[in-house]
């Protein structure tokens, strides 16, 4: 059976790369002993997928995750889960009847909350294209426009919360958006970086199967 | 660290701590509050089991408090020393400073100014001379420390061989003691301690002939500690499990400390003898624990040579049998190319499409028997033949080039070996698919090894031999790779070195080298200008010492004696193998009445 599981990684957990992250769930996952269930072939690993990874340095309160248990598991134990580490945290679980999609193909765009001085990001206001220069992975730079990418935006006094695309066909990362918003390319390192949410292309949260 | 360091630097899981297994205490409630330093990368350090171990023990201790601490890699370097940070500790960020004692392993020489530069990233004098009362103690242990001497003039005390008990037994006195010169007064009559500042190198016409002790309670020679039984080091019950991707990314469990097989290159094999086993429930009980309390996919049976534990058949089917539905990987490092039991390789090699690493060290017969590696070549090709027909295709190979007595046909029969194991290949499955990579390095001439007097061949008459096997081995199913002769010559002259050479080192690091043993990083140059500058003849420490000469690192007394090394060097020149000594003891000297004969039971015939 599949479960989904929705988890916060905050604390120095977000200082974790993508793949650090998936050892960390697997040996988590293990030291709990959880039933896992395993690929077959050579080397076999726990069957565990992952929506978008969050980037490094940024909090999450989106993480998703399916992983395969033996049938007869019960998904509440997941929140009873006392070898996490700190920083990790399962805050919701579920037994998933049919994963239609694989959680990554299925991101579409994600929420973010951006702490800090949003009066620098003010720019957002006005109607002005937000150009930011892309380097593409042959070294082909493209300059885009951040406007492009931005679904929604809310202000509050110190947060500023955006929905940008996410999925695999168009997507801005938050440094890129940040550095559109205020010239800067190490400006996202002084704000406080969370996602949200991540939502399909119906606008439904990835908790959804 | 700050958030906002951490937000800028490559690779920041290596400084956030906080991994399962870590330790965290109050700094303030702790009579000794320390931090174990690895002077290379996290990912290096973390791999490193003496780490994990002494971690472990120490904090076992609920007085004493062991924190850990790598060095920087260069992007978080340069942030320190614009002052954004301060060169801190893993678990608590205490700056090193503020630290009552900073241990130093030294695994490796070419990490030597890592130390330096660590030190001075923490606002450390570097030199024990300069450091006041406040400043940490600072001290090393590690096989380097066997040849402290090159190292002394940094260190306040070194702690030679096995560092477990008296590690503990220096912490406690550290506790107790008022201030510095006590405490190093006292810890230099605990065995396995060496206190540099004690003894004094003397010269005449610039001819190192010996030491002086300067304080007249101070042991010479120097034993090393020695752990008579391994039966009560259950240590590491816990290891700490990293988030990132280490060099061995892996449980490891120690099943052995020792080695008989007397491969006279070895420097490991002479300075941890005897060997002391676990017991196959010790092992099966540290490894399970491991593998239960970290939650790794792998767990690696660890020693200088695992094949030979009396019980590693029977360790090895139990721990199969007890983890197999966990999908857990097992391994064994240093196998070797004889007499290989399938049934223990099917067991820890994982995959067959993965790649089986040996080292026949050298290419004839004549040679091996010279080095004392006590292989035959149709044990290589027959263990290779069952390998191959059981599936796997890929082999990694390591020799040493520079070896003593070496001639050209030694390093034609290296490309012999890889020819015919391409034909037996064929021969044996059809294909001509065989991956085979060979590799090369330099003999270096340790100290306590019976070619400890040897003169490093020079390099030139390498790479002439490298410059054979690359076009001998140009082929796709060979890759052949070797070790830089400038790099090896400085490990060499690091290794032997006497005091005089600790002024090259610190010049060296001032004129900037650091991480010594990266490619990338490793500046021959700055080298050869800091022993120029510090009027060091690098070809006279190259060079031969004679058999009777005092060498620097007499001052230390590793169980060996030197008459044995002789011996052993003797035979190497008549091209005669000692055997394994665990049928036959040779009286290599461990086991003299001062260790009480703990070898197997076998008295010294001496
Ligand atoms: S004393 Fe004898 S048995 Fe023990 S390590 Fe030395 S040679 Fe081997």
């Amino acid at each position: 059976m599949v479960c989904r599981i929705r988890f916060r990684k905050d604390g120095r957990m977000k200082f974790l790369s993508h793949l650090e992250l998936l050892k960390a769930w697997d040996r988590a996952m293990r030291r709990e002993g959880i039933p896992l269930v395993f690929s077959t072939g050579y080397s076999p690993r726990p069957l565990m997928t992952f929506a978008l990874p969050s980037a490094v340095g940024v909090r999450d309160m989106a993480g998703y995750m399916d992983v395969h248990v033996e049938d007869g598991f019960d998904p509440s134990r997941f929140y009873y889960l006392t070898k996490l580490p700190e920083g990790l945290e399962v805050l919701e679980a579920k037994e998933v009847e049919e994963v239609r999609a694989s959680l990554m193909s299925r991101v579409h765009s994600a929420d973010y909350a951006i702490e800090g001085d949003i009066e620098a990001l003010k720019r957002l206001k006005s109607t002005d294209p937000l150009p930011f220069v892309r380097i593409t992975k042959r070294g082909r730079r493209h300059e885009r426009d951040a406007r492009d990418y931005l679904l929604d935006a809310e202000w509050t006094e110190r947060v500023l919360r955006v929905r940008l695309l996410a999925g695999s066909e168009q997507s801005i990362r938050l440094n890129e958006f940040i550095e559109a918003l205020t010239g800067d390319p190490e400006a996202h390192f002084t704000y406080q970086l969370t996602r949200l949410e991540i939502y399909d292309k119906e606008g439904r949260s990835l908790w959804e199967p | 660290m700050k958030e906002s360091t951490l937000k800028r630097v490559r690779k920041p899981a290596r400084y956030i701590g906080g991994e399962v297994g870590s330790v965290v205490k109050d700094p303030e409630k702790v009579d000794v509050h320390m931090a174990f330093a690895f002077p290379d990368l996290y990912e290096v350090g973390m791999s490193h089991l003496g780490l994990h171990l002494l971690y472990s023990l120490i904090n076992s201790h609920e007085a004493f408090f062991c924190e850990r601490v790598f060095a920087p890699d260069r992007d978080l370097e340069e942030i320190i020393r614009r002052g954004e940070e301060a060169f801190s500790t893993l678990e608590t960020s205490t700056p090193l400073r503020d630290l009552d004692i900073l241990g130093f392993t030294l695994q490796y020489e070419l990490s030597y100014t890592n130390i330096l530069n660590m030190l001075s990233l923490a606002g450390i004098p570097l030199r024990s001379s300069d450091r006041a009362e406040d400043m940490p103690l600072i001290i090393a242990g590690g096989p380097c420390a066997f040849n402290p001497e090159p190292m002394a003039p940094f260190f306040d005390l070194f702690v030679i061989g096995d560092g477990e008990e008296v590690t503990v037994e220096l912490m406690k006195l550290y506790a107790a003691s008022e201030d510095k010169e006590s405490f190093l007064k006292k810890a230099c009559q605990l065995r396995g301690v060496y206190v540099p500042a004690f003894y004094e190198e003397t010269y005449e016409d610039g001819h190192f002939v010996g030491h002086r002790v300067l304080y007249e309670q101070a042991p010479y020679p120097v034993q090393k500690a020695l752990i008579t039984s391994l039966a009560g080091q259950d240590h590491p019950v816990r290891h700490i499990v990293p988030f990132m991707d280490t060099v061995h990314d892996r449980a490891f469990t120690e099943i052995f400390r020792g080695c008989t097989q007397g491969c006279r290159f070895c420097q490991a094999g002479m300075i941890y003898r005897p060997v002391r086993e676990r017991s196959k429930e010790q092992v099966l009980r540290n490894a399970l624990r491991l593998l239960d309390e970290g939650g790794y996919e792998e767990v690696a049976l660890t020693s200088l040579s695992s094949l030979d534990h009396s019980e590693i058949r029977e360790i090895v089917e139990e721990l199969h049998e007890r983890t197999k539905h966990r999908n857990i990987r097992l391994s064994l490092p240093s196998l070797r190319l004889d007499s290989i039991s399938l049934d223990v390789l099917r067991r820890v090699s994982g995959p067959r499409r993965s790649s089986l690493t040996f080292a026949p060290e050298a290419g004839t017969q004549r040679m091996r028997d010279v080095i004392n590696k006590n292989v035959e070549e149709e044990d290589i090709f027959s263990s290779a033949k069952a390998l191959f027909e059981e599936g796997w295709s890929k082999l990694k190979l390591y020799f040493m080039l520079g070896l003593p007595t070496e001639t050209f046909e030694d390093v034609k029969g290296i490309a012999h070996i890889a020819r015919e194991l391409r034909a037996l290949y064929k021969e044996t499955t059809g294909s001509d698919r065989l991956k085979l990579s060979i590799s090369t390095s330099y003999l270096i001439p340790k100290p306590f090894t019976p070619f400890q007097w040897l003169a490093m061949t020079p390099k030139d008459v390498v790479e002439e031999r490298q410059q054979y096997l690359s076009k001998a081995l140009r082929s796709r199913q060979y890759s052949y790779s070797y070790h830089e002769g400038a790099s090896s010559n400085l490990e060499a002259v690091l290794a032997r070195g006497s005091r005089k050479i600790a002024d090259a080192i610190e010049r060296a690091f001032e004129h900037g080298a650091v991480f010594d043993g990266w490619n990338d990083y490793f500046r021959w140059d700055l080298w050869l200008q800091a022993f120029e500058e510090c009027g060091i003849d690098i070809e006279k420490e190259l060079g031969e010492r004679g058999l009777d000469d005092p060498l620097p690192w007499d001052i230390i007394d590793p169980g060996v004696t030197k008459s044995y090394l002789k011996k052993e060097w003797a035979k190497a020149l008549e091209e005669e193998t000692t055997a394994d000594c665990r049928g036959l003891c040779h009286g290599c000297g461990i086991n003299s009445p001062r260790t009480g004969g703990i070898c197997f039971g076998v008295p010294n015939p001496l």
